[in-house]
């Protein structure tokens, strides 16, 4: 009970939330992430414009460029990549545990000329546990695509998530972790769209990997598509998509509402998403509905400094009761550009059991190249 | 009654957020009573997979302490020491993690539950209502249908 107490004490004492680098998309005065992002549907690589910002307006200073303007790439390659680091403190009923980890190690590149690029992320997979496999094993590349763009259109072909929901940074979000967008877990596919000022649109048709080695997920084959709008005069964003997959196991339909909500004034960024999913089973005629949400509230407290609050939930089975639900806090720190110091930490409840939630802890150093 | 009557005579929000309202409370009152089959291409399609067979766990790419969960087919075979298709023969193989109609001798639950080893999934603990449909699987024979 005391432990529940200090869940609610964490609810109504924080004023903010989210891991979302979404939440730059509106906050910087942006209308889309492509806007900073060399990807039409954002993340990854930073265009100019981005690494601009991130020494401007999103850290407390310095230069954003590649290797801090050391060395500056011809026009015709584009270099990136993180590094991420962790300490980790988790207790739960059963357990207690302390861990230091490397969280990631990515190299992306992107090279090519008039309209027609290839993109590459190669890098390591993480390992939180032992026995941790020798590097070589987990050398794994999560997105590799042929990509032709012209103006606000784009076509790419490759290894990619579908553009859907949020698209949050954290991969153990709900909205990511049960929707088929967890870590490695980018299907092969071609996909296109257009992105403008004010809106944009994608449509993606996806198989699954056809080596095991490259990832996990289902091994689906589906079709999906997306839309936002931005409203408000760029205060506000709303969106929606549709998935459908099929694997040899199961079917599943998604419906995905996202919002997301600036208030300038005040330095608030909202960020919502809700997922209803009807997963149906090759084996028995016993469908499911089930419901993944994310609402999340990001301050920012002073430039480079943001102070957040986020509830999920998810819930496998609307026919039953049990659900798991979480609440987080965390605090993000740009000191200066290609540099992030991350802390979260979450409490999370399983099948309502509120007396008894797991608690993590978690503090991240983030460089990006 | 009283309070359905005031909802159809009203106008207004309240008429307006009526449906939504019981809706959303007809899925909070769902009933405790687990109905789903306990068959394996359930029990994998619908728990073992989405929570076991990730990237870092026991997937293709991880296989962690040999064990790859990411097929129907396969994690039948990892956790009863049986194939799919072919008959049963009596007794447990050696090192399965399934005893068929045992749970309480089967170590896939004590892991599932954290009891006397250590939790699986560790970073998110199965819902007990998981936990009992996997010991209903088991119960009713740990077959690969």
């Amino acid at each position: 009970m005391r432990v529940a107490l200090l869940v609610v004490a964490l609810v109504a004492g924080s004023a903010t939330v989210a891991h979302a680098y979404p939440r730059f998309q509106l906050a910087t005065g942006a209308s889309s992430c492509a806007e900073c992002h060399l990807s039409p549907t954002g993340g990854g690589l930073l265009n100019d414009y981005g690494r601009a910002e991130a020494g401007d307006t999103v850290s407390r200073g310095g230069d954003g460029t590649l290797l801090h303007g050391l060395w500056t790439p011809p026009s015709w390659l584009a270099i990136g990549g993180d590094l991420r680091g962790a300490v980790a403190a988790r207790a739960d009923d059963a357990d207690r545990t302390v861990a230091a980890f490397p969280m990631q190690a990515d190299l992306a590149v992107r090279a090519g000329g008039h309209g027609l690029t290839v993109n590459l992320v190669v890098g390591l997979r993480g390992s939180a546990r032992a026995p941790r496999p020798p590097l070589v094993e987990r050398l794994a590349s999560r997105e590799h695509f042929l990509q032709y763009q012209r103006g606000a259109y784009y076509a790419r072909a490759g290894r990619f998530f579908s553009p859907l929901g949020l698209r949050l940074h954290d991969h153990t979000a709900y909205v990511r972790r049960y929707l088929g967008f967890g870590l490695a877990e980018e299907p092969y596919g071609i996909g296109g769209g257009v992105v403008r000022g004010d809106w944009e649109a994608h449509l993606h048709a996806f198989v699954p990997n056809p080596v095991g080695l490259l990832g996990a997920g289902p091994k689906a084959k589906g079709v999906a598509a997306s839309y936002e709008r931005r409203i408000l005069d760029g205060a506000a964003a709303v969106g929606g998509g549709l998935r459908y997959a099929a694997s040899p196991d199961d079917t599943r339909a998604e419906l995905d509402v996202t919002g997301k909500r600036w208030f300038d004034d005040a330095g608030l960024l909202l960020l919502g998403e809700v997922a209803l999913v009807r997963q149906g089973f090759a084996a028995v005629d016993a469908p499911r509905w089930q419901l993944a949400s994310y609402l999340g509230a990001s301050q920012r407290l002073t430039q480079g400094v943001w102070l957040g609050l986020a509830v999920h939930r998810w819930q496998p089975d609307l026919g039953l009761r049990s659900s798991r639900d979480a609440v987080e806090i965390d605090l993000q720190y740009f000191p200066w550009a290609h540099v992030e110091l991350h802390w979260t930490t979450r409490a999370t409840a399983v099948g309502n059991n509120l007396d008894a939630p797991g608690l993590l802890s978690l503090a991240q150093l983030h460089y990006y190249l | 009654m009283a309070v359905r009557l005031s909802l159809v005579g009203s106008r207004g929000p309240l008429r307006r957020w009526a449906l939504p309202l019981v809706a959303v409370g007809a899925i909070a009152a769902c009933a405790d009573v687990d109905d789903r089959p306990a068959d394996w291409g359930y029990v994998h399609a619908a728990v073992i997979a989405p929570a076991c067979a990730t990237v870092g766990c026991h997937s293709t790419a991880a296989a962690v302490a040999g064990l790859d969960l990411s097929s129907r087919t396969g994690a039948y075979t990892f956790l009863t020491g049986r194939i799919c298709g072919e008959p049963l023969s009596p007794g447990s193989p050696p090192r399965s993690y399934v005893a068929p109609g045992s749970p309480g001798y089967s170590q896939v639950v004590y892991q599932l539950r954290g009891e006397g080893r250590n939790r699986m999934p560790p970073d998110g603990p199965l819902p007990e209502d998981e936990i009992r449909l996997v010991e209903r699987w088991i119960l009713e024979g740990a077959t690969c249908e």
